[in-house]
C-alpha cells in the first residue's frame, strides 16, 4: 500500500521507518524537509506537499505539532483538501485538540474523504521505534477496521468509538502525567523538608501505594542515574497539553480544578526554568522552595 | 531481663490495632498487657491472650516495651503525656513505640517529653492496610537510630512481614505522610480524568482500560479505580474518606510547618470535604468522583456502596 507521512519529527520518523520496514512505499513530508531526507530511501520518498501526497495515497498518517500545522495540512493552500481527487484516509496521532478533529473530519468528508483521529498516549520515542507505541484510535469503525493491519505496525491499537475519542483519551492520559508529576514533586518537597533523603523516599513510595508510573520512570530514573529519563515534552508543550484538559473541561461545561491548576505550574516553570527544560524537571521547581542546603 | 524476653503492652485496639495485637501475642508466644476505651473488645481479649489494664499507665507499668496504634495526632497525645497516660507509668528500660499515622511534629513532642523521665520512645508507621494487619504481613516504616530497637525489632515482627529502617526520630511518620499524601492526591486527580472523559462521552471502564496501558497510569488507577471503584466495591471496611482527609489535613500541616505551599494537597482535601459531605465519610474515598460528577451535573459513571 503506499502511505503519505506528514510529519517525520522525533516520532513520525521511527513510526515512517516501522510502516517502509513492513513493506509499504511511503511518501513524506514535513515543514523541514531535512527531517524527511534523514530517513529517505527506496521505499520512503519525499514529497512537495500534504497536495503532492493527496494525489498518490489512499491512507495517510499525520504526526505534527499542533493544532494550526494540521489544519494547514489539510485546508491549506497546499493541504490535502487542496487535491480533489483525494478520497482516502487521514489517520492524525499528532497530538492536537478534541476540536480540531471534528473540524478536520467536517472538511475531509466534504469531499467524500474519511478522517480517523488517533493518539500516542504513552512510550514516547523509544516505543515509536520499537513499533511497540499504545495507540488508540477513533471514528467510523468499518474504516478502522480496514487500516487495522498497517496501524498494528505502529504500535499496540485500541478502537475507542466516536470521533473525537482518542483526542480525549490522549487529553486525559496527559493530563494525569503532568497532574501527577507536579503532585509528586509536592510531596517529595515535603519529605526533603523533613531532612529525609531523596533515594530512600522514592524506593519507598514507588514499592508503597503512592506508585505511579511518572513516580517510577522519572523520579525513579532520576534517584539512580541522575537524570531525569528521556523522550519527554518540554514546560510549554505540557502547558499547552494541560490547556487541552482545561479546554475540554469548557467544552462539556466540566470544572477540571487539578486540571487548570497544574497548567499554571507548567506556565511558572517554563517561565522560571526555561522554555527548553523537560516537563519533569517540576521538581526542581518545587525544591527550590527548600532553605538551601536541603 | 536481657535473656527473658520483654514484656509487651499494645493500646489501641481498633480496626488495625487489634490484630496487630492478636498477631503479636500468637507469633511470639506471649501475653500482651492491653488497653482502650472500648469495652466491648476488651471484654473479648483474654481469648487470645490479651492480658487486660485498666489505663496506658496501667500498661507501661507492666511492660518493657509498648506499642500504640491510635486514631489522630490528639490521642497519641492523650495517651502518651495525658491523665493515666504512659508517662504515669513510666520506668527505666521503658520503650515507647508509637505506630499510628500521625503528624512527626507530634511524635517529637511526645518523645521528649517522655525522654524527660527516662522513657525512649520513637516513631513507627504501617502500611498495606487491615487486610495485611488481619494476615501479619504488614509493612513496617521505623525509626531506627535508637539504641533500644534491637529489643523492639523482634517485637515488631510479631505484626510485620517487611521491616523498612527509616533513620532518625519521627523518620517513619514522615515517609508515611508523604506516601499517604501522594495516594490521596493521586486518586483525587484521577477521579476528575475519569469524570472529564465522562463528561466527554467515555465510559470509565474504557478510559481505565486505556489509561492503565499509557504514560498515566497508577498505583490508584489500577488498584483504588480499576479494582475497586468499577466493581463497586467502595463500601466500608475499605480505607474511608474520613481517613485519608486526615491525612491530607497532615500534609498540608505540614508543609505550613515549612512554609512550603502544598496547592494540590489542599485542592485534595478540599475534593474529600465535598465528598464527605455527600454521605461519603465512612465509604472508599475513589467516591471523590461523586463529588465531581455532582459539580458537573452529569450522572453516575462507577456503582454506589452496596450497604
Amino acid at each position: 500500500m503506499k502511505i503519505g507521512v506528514i510529519g517525520t519529527g522525533a516520532m513520525g520518523a521511527p513510526m515512517t521507518l516501522n510502516l517502509a520496514k513492513a513493506g509499504h512505499q511511503i511518501l513524506a513530508y514535513d515543514l523541514d524537509m531535512k527531517k524527511v531526507e534523514a530517513i529517505a530511501s527506496n521505499a520512503i520518498r519525499p514529497a512537495a506537499s500534504p497536495k503532492a501526497i493527496a494525489a498518490e495515497c489512499e491512507l495517510i498518517i499525520t504526526m505534527i505539532w499542533d493544532d494550526a500545522s494540521l489544519r494547514a495540512a489539510v485546508k491549506g493552500a497546499d493541504g490535502l483538501c487542496a487535491e480533489p481527487s483525494f478520497k482516502g484516509t487521514l489517520v492524525d496521532l499528532s497530538a492536537t485538540s478534541y476540536q480540531v478533529a471534528g473540524e478536520v473530519g467536517k472538511a475531509l468528508a466534504a469531499q467524500g474523504a474519511q478522517f480517523l483521529d488517533g493518539s500516542v498516549i504513552g512510550g514516547g520515542v523509544p516505543a515509536a521505534r520499537a513499533g511497540t507505541s499504545p495507540i488508540v484510535i477513533g471514528g467510523d469503525a468499518a474504516t478502522f477496521e480496514r487500516y487495522r493491519p498497517v496501524l498494528e505496525k505502529l504500535g499496540s491499537v485500541d478502537y475507542v468509538g466516536a470521533l473525537g475519542n482518542a483526542k480525549i483519551t490522549k487529553i486525559i492520559n496527559n493530563f494525569l502525567v503532568g497532574a501527577l508529576s507536579a503532585s509528586n514533586a509536592e510531596a517529595l518537597t515535603l519529605g526533603l523538608a523533613e531532612g529525609l533523603d531523596l533515594k530512600d523516599l522514592v524506593a519507598w513510595t514507588v514499592g508503597g501505594s503512592g506508585n505511579s508510573h511518572v513516580l517510577e520512570a522519572f523520579m525513579g530514573r532520576y534517584v539512580r542515574e541522575g537524570i531525569y529519563g528521556i523522550g519527554q515534552i518540554s514546560h510549554p508543550l505540557m502547558a499547552k497539553d494541560l490547556t487541552l484538559a482545561c479546554e475540554l473541561g469548557d467544552a462539556f461545561d466540566f470544572p477540571a480544578l487539578f486540571a487548570e491548576y497544574a497548567r499554571q505550574i507548567y506556565v511558572e516553570c517554563a517561565r522560571d526554568l526555561g522554555e527548553n527544560e523537560m516537563f519533569t524537571t517540576v521538581f526542581d521547581h518545587y525544591r527550590r522552595k527548600l532553605p538551601a542546603g536541603r | 531481663m536481657a535473656e527473658s524476653k520483654p514484656r509487651v503492652g499494645f493500646v489501641g485496639l481498633g480496626a488495625m490495632g487489634l490484630p496487630m495485637a492478636q498477631n503479636l501475642a500468637k507469633r511470639l508466644a506471649v501475653p500482651v498487657t492491653v488497653s482502650d476505651v472500648n469495652q466491648k473488645v476488651l471484654a473479648g481479649a483474654a481469648a487470645w491472650g490479651g492480658v487486660v489494664a485498666p489505663s496506658p499507665a496501667a500498661v507501661a507499668a507492666a511492660s518493657d516495651v509498648v506499642f500504640a496504634m491510635l486514631p489522630d495526632d490528639a490521642i497519641v497525645r492523650a495517651v502518651a503525656l495525658g491523665k493515666g497516660g504512659v508517662i504515669e507509668g513510666a520506668h527505666p528500660g521503658l520503650v515507647f513505640v508509637d505506630v499510628s499515622t500521625i503528624g512527626p511534629w507530634t511524635m517529637r513532642e511526645v518523645a521528649e517529653a517522655l525522654g524527660t523521665k527516662g522513657v525512649e520512645a520513637f516513631g513507627a508507621a504501617a502500611t498495606l492496610g487491615v487486610a495485611a494487619a488481619k494476615e501479619g504481613r504488614l509493612g513496617i516504616f521505623v525509626d531506627d537510630f535508637s539504641p533500644s530497637f534491637g529489643k523492639v525489632e523482634p517485637l515488631i515482627q510479631g505484626y510485620a512481614k517487611t521491616i523498612m529502617r527509616t533513620g532518625g526520630l519521627a523518620s517513619s511518620k514522615v515517609v508515611k505522610l508523604v506516601n499517604n499524601m501522594m495516594v490521596g492526591m493521586n486518586v483525587a486527580i484521577t477521579a476528575e480524568a475519569i469524570a472529564l472523559a465522562g463528561k466527554a462521552g467515555i465510559p470509565a471502564e474504557t478510559i481505565v482500560k486505556l489509561i492503565r496501558k499509557g504514560s498515566g497510569d497508577s498505583y490508584a488507577l489500577a488498584n483504588h479505580f480499576e479494582k475497586n471503584a468499577l466493581s463497586g466495591n467502595v463500601g466500608k471496611g475499605l480505607f474511608p474518606t474520613s481517613y485519608i482527609m486526615k491525612d491530607m489535613r497532615l500534609a498540608s500541616e505540614l508543609a505550613r510547618r515549612h512554609r512550603i505551599p502544598a496547592a494540590f494537597a489542599a485542592l485534595s482535601l478540599a475534593v474529600y470535604r465535598g465528598t464527605c459531605a455527600l454521605g461519603h465519610k465512612d465509604h472508599y474515598y475513589p467516591l471523590a468522583l461523586r463529588w465531581m460528577e455532582r459539580a458537573a451535573n452529569m450522572p453516575a459513571l462507577t456503582p454506589d456502596p452496596k450497604e
